[in-house]
């Protein structure tokens, strides 16, 4: 392990995403302390640009609302659908992959032809669609995002199993009388989650990408500030307050970048044939 | 140019004063095609079937009303229709028609065409007409030239004449005849009798229309055609504007924040006026099946705590007004301002709450309710937005729900689930066309843009039906101030601004905003400059 987190220590890249990450994650838990104005209280003062101002550092948008207000506040919004999204898609379908890695036969071939009818749609055209039949909230777009995701770890977390499932260790812990739940939580999903530590971290970033374009196209929280939907708003004016469009776009391109570096990371260093080379 | 948004607001009544229109000595010149932007395709393009702004956009150039507004005394212009009279008892009114007018297809304008017309499709079928023309008998055609509706119940003479603008476009009833006029393949392929005749629909890409040679207002038209691209996205209309791809972009097609950009742009002009007859108000819709909210002082608290002037100001930037009642001040035949107002202040917003019974609990709320604008206009979902926050205030807990457009309209009008909403009904020109009916009650579920609020009030119910029959004009207006008093005071709804559309141009187009419904009036005025 620790070997493992030296190796992701010699990437640069990915050490950059973990700092810009752990920044995000910084800014947007302190967001209430740090900058405490109401990201959805109006003032008089509209479409005021950055820099000008410093009770609005960052600008304001059509309703006088403080743009860096919202830009922290749609941080929020962003991380937490992304981790939760990905923890829902994780847990679902790392459940249906362990057990049909295990189970084999009937419940196998009923799993992996569900994950894959899951995954000849284009995942962000499922999430519209079951979005668009729930209505827009967070919890739908959370919903949605882990049902159009789940096959991805269901399907590395079976290969894993029907790759342990035969090693000596697993063997020895069956025939020391373990039950079988037991060796699959105990023995079998400790080996397996290496790889999908990367993966998760890709998981997270479609996420963040996937909340962000249903908001755009008028399908996310309209109760809480989302950076997809400022875009959206933004772009009507993008010639006279191109601020609007642009700070958000900057805040999604850099919190999805950050993920993807860490994630890219994070399979270098957990690969141990390419590490080994 | 240079805009001055005050003299805009001031010149209301001065319509020519806009840059865009400026009382140059210029004379019209014939030719040339205007490129305007389009942002909707509607499925149905026959206006005597749908009347509602987005077909008339495109079909008032093809098919035309029996009269058009006008910045005049009148208010009205004759179109189709040389005059009107309505009889001593209100059963009837004359129309004298213009001869020597043909449709496009060669056949000639008669009495029979409006006889057609109102009696199978304004009456069973327009969205409008059906409720207003639920008392046409019969309509008498003693010659070519004189068309005579008759009703069943006295109608004022003068609610008629409003009505003719939006309510009575004229198609041939010879390629009406004997089919279902709603799957008629006309509806598409317009006939009319207007300054243009429709040549194609590209879907996706364009309307064209071609000049009427024939017209019976020769030598109008000035145009050669009219093309409407559709343009759906809104950033895109600024910059065809600005690169001359298109002319014109009507109903503030363009964000009203890059309005100010444009205006100081060369050769574009912004103008405020030709939309006083279709003046829309921005309005919070309160469902009176709500306990909290069947009570007056809570909705009387709503209104307190919205600050009209920080809406005029903000969401509209200025093009707008706050409203005083149902009926807008462009309307001065029926307008009053004496009525109950409910200035801007959250204290005693907050007082009336107490006393109703409704005190902030532990967590600083009063009580939560869901919230539904609009997805219409820009300015109805920020309406939404900025009533949220100015409800926070008060203690009471907004939940925003957004909908598309057909969902929208079925949860509020059909469905009755919601709480508040907010919503942007269209006066036009006379109280009883589709502003009474936000009032009445009795009204089956379903009736778009109609009381379905759950309020009722047998007073309320008393004037509104008088003053639809009440043929006197003084009598009308006196009853229909009554009606802006009641509406005030039990606040059913809240009206908070009335705003209209802009028109922005190049300085190039010609006669802009020449009458109160410019953009969707016949254009035949309208010229380019070489």
């Amino acid at each position: 392990m620790s070997e493992a987190v030296f190796r992701f220590a010699r990437e640069p890249a990915a050490c950059a995403g973990l700092v810009l990450l752990f920044l995000l994650l910084a800014l947007a838990l302190s967001a209430p302390l740090l900058w405490p104005l109401d990201p959805e209280a109006p003032s008089p003062a509209i479409l005021l640009p950055p820099f000008v101002e410093a009770a609005h550092p960052l600008g304001t948008d059509r309703l006088g609302r403080d743009l860096l207000a919202r830009l922290l506040a749609g941080a929020r919004t962003s991380l937490l659908v992304a981790a939760a999204a990905t923890a829902a898609a994780l847990l679902a379908g790392g459940a249906i992959g362990l057990l049909a890695g295990f189970s084999g036969g009937f419940v196998d071939e009923l799993a992996m032809r569900l994950a894959e009818a899951f995954q000849v749609v284009p995942g962000f055209l499922l999430a519209l669609a079951l979005v668009s039949v729930a209505g827009p909230g967070l919890g739908s777009t959370v919903a949605a995002i882990a049902a159009a995701s789940w096959p991805a770890p269901a399907r590395l977390l079976r290969a894993e199993v029907l790759k342990l499932r035969r090693a000596d260790f697993v063997l020895a812990a069956i025939a020391a009388g373990l039950s079988r739940p037991e060796v699959a939580l105990k023995e079998v999903l400790p080996n397996a989650l290496p790889p999908v530590l990367p993966l998760a971290a890709l998981l997270a970033a479609a996420a963040i990408l996937v909340e962000a374009a249903l908001a755009f196209l008028g399908l996310g929280d309209p109760n809480r500030p989302s950076w997809g939907a400022m875009i959206a708003e933004g772009r009507a004016v993008l010639v006279s307050a191109p601020w609007l469009a642009l700070l958000p776009g900057a805040a999604l391109v850099l919190s999805v970048l950050a993920v993807n570096l860490v994630g890219e990371g994070l399979a270098e260093a957990l690969a141990p044939r390419r590490a080994a080379a | 140019m240079k805009l001055d948004r005050r003299a805009f607001l001031a010149s209301a009544l001065v319509p020519l004063l806009s840059p865009g229109a400026s009382l140059g000595a210029a004379t019209p010149r014939r030719g040339g095609v205007l490129v305007v932007a389009a942002d909707t395709e509607p499925r149905n393009l026959n206006p005597a079937l749908v009347a509602s702004n987005g077909v008339f956009f495109v079909a008032s150039k093809v098919v035309e009303p029996l009269a058009e507004m006008a910045y005049t005394d009148a208010g009205l212009e004759p179109r189709l229709a040389l005059s009107w009279e309505g009889s001593r008892d209100g059963r009837s009114v004359t129309f004298r028609l213009r001869p020597g007018v043909r449709f496009h297809d060669g056949t000639p304008f008669t009495s029979a065409d409006v006889a057609y017309c109102a009696l199978e499709l304004w009456k069973k079928h327009q969205n409008l007409g059906r409720a207003f023309f639920k008392d046409l008998e019969a309509v008498d055609t003693p010659d070519p030239h004189t068309a005579v509706l008759r009703f069943s119940e006295p109608t004022p003479a003068q609610l008629v004449a409003n009505a003719l603008p939006p309510l009575t476009a004229v198609v041939p009833r010879r390629l009406f005849e004997g089919t279902d006029p709603l799957a008629n393949p006309h509806n598409q392929k317009l006939v009319g009798t207007g300054p243009f005749r429709f040549v194609e629909h590209k879907p996706g890409q364009y309307y064209r229309l071609e000049r009427n040679p024939d017209y019976w207002g020769a030598p109008l038209p000035w145009l050669d055609g009219i093309v409407y691209r559709v343009l759906p996205d809104r950033g895109a209309i600024a910059a065809a504007l600005e690169s001359g791809e298109i002319h014109l972009a009507a109903f503030s097609a363009v964000p009203l924040a890059d309005m100010k950009r444009l205006a100081s742009v060369p050769g574009i002009a912004v103008i405020a006026e030709g939309y006083e007859g279709i003046t829309y108000q921005i309005t919070v819709e309160i469902n009176h099946r709500r306990k909290e909210l069947a009570d007056v002082r809570v909705r009387r608290a709503i209104a307190h705590a919205i600050d009209r002037d920080f809406v005029v100001r903000t969401i509209f930037l200025g093009w707008a007004k706050p409203a005083t009642g149902p009926v807008p001040r462009f309307d001065k035949a029926f307008y009053t301002d004496d009525v109950p107002s409910y200035p801007f202040d959250p204290a005693r917003a907050e007082a009336l709450l107490d006393a109703a019974g409704y005190p902030r609990k532990a967590d600083g709320v009063r009580f939560a309710v869901e919230l539904m604008p609009a997805p219409w206009f820009e300015q109805t979902r920020q309406m939404g937005e900025y009533l949220r926050q100015a409800l926070r205030t008060i203690g009471i807990e907004a939940r925003l729900v957004l909908k598309d457009p057909a969902g929208h309209q079925k949860a509020v009008y059909t469905d009755h689930a919601f709480d508040l909403a907010i919503g942007s009904p269209v006066y036009r020109n006379d109280p009883a066309i589709s502003t009474t009916i936000l009032y009445e009650s009795g009204l089956p579920a379903g009736v778009p843009f109609s009381n379905q609020y759950g309020y009722a009030n047998p007073e309320m119910d008393r004037v509104i039906r008088a003053a639809a029959r009440a043929l006197d004009p003084e009598e009308r207006a006196a009853l229909y101030r009554r009606f802006q008093r009641l509406a005030m005071e039990d606040l059913p709804i809240v009206p908070v601004c009335e705003f209209t559309f802009l028109t922005v141009a190049r300085t190039s187009v010609r006669n802009v905003a020449s009458n109160p419904r410019w953009a969707v009036s016949n254009w035949a005025d309208c010229w380019l400059e070489a």
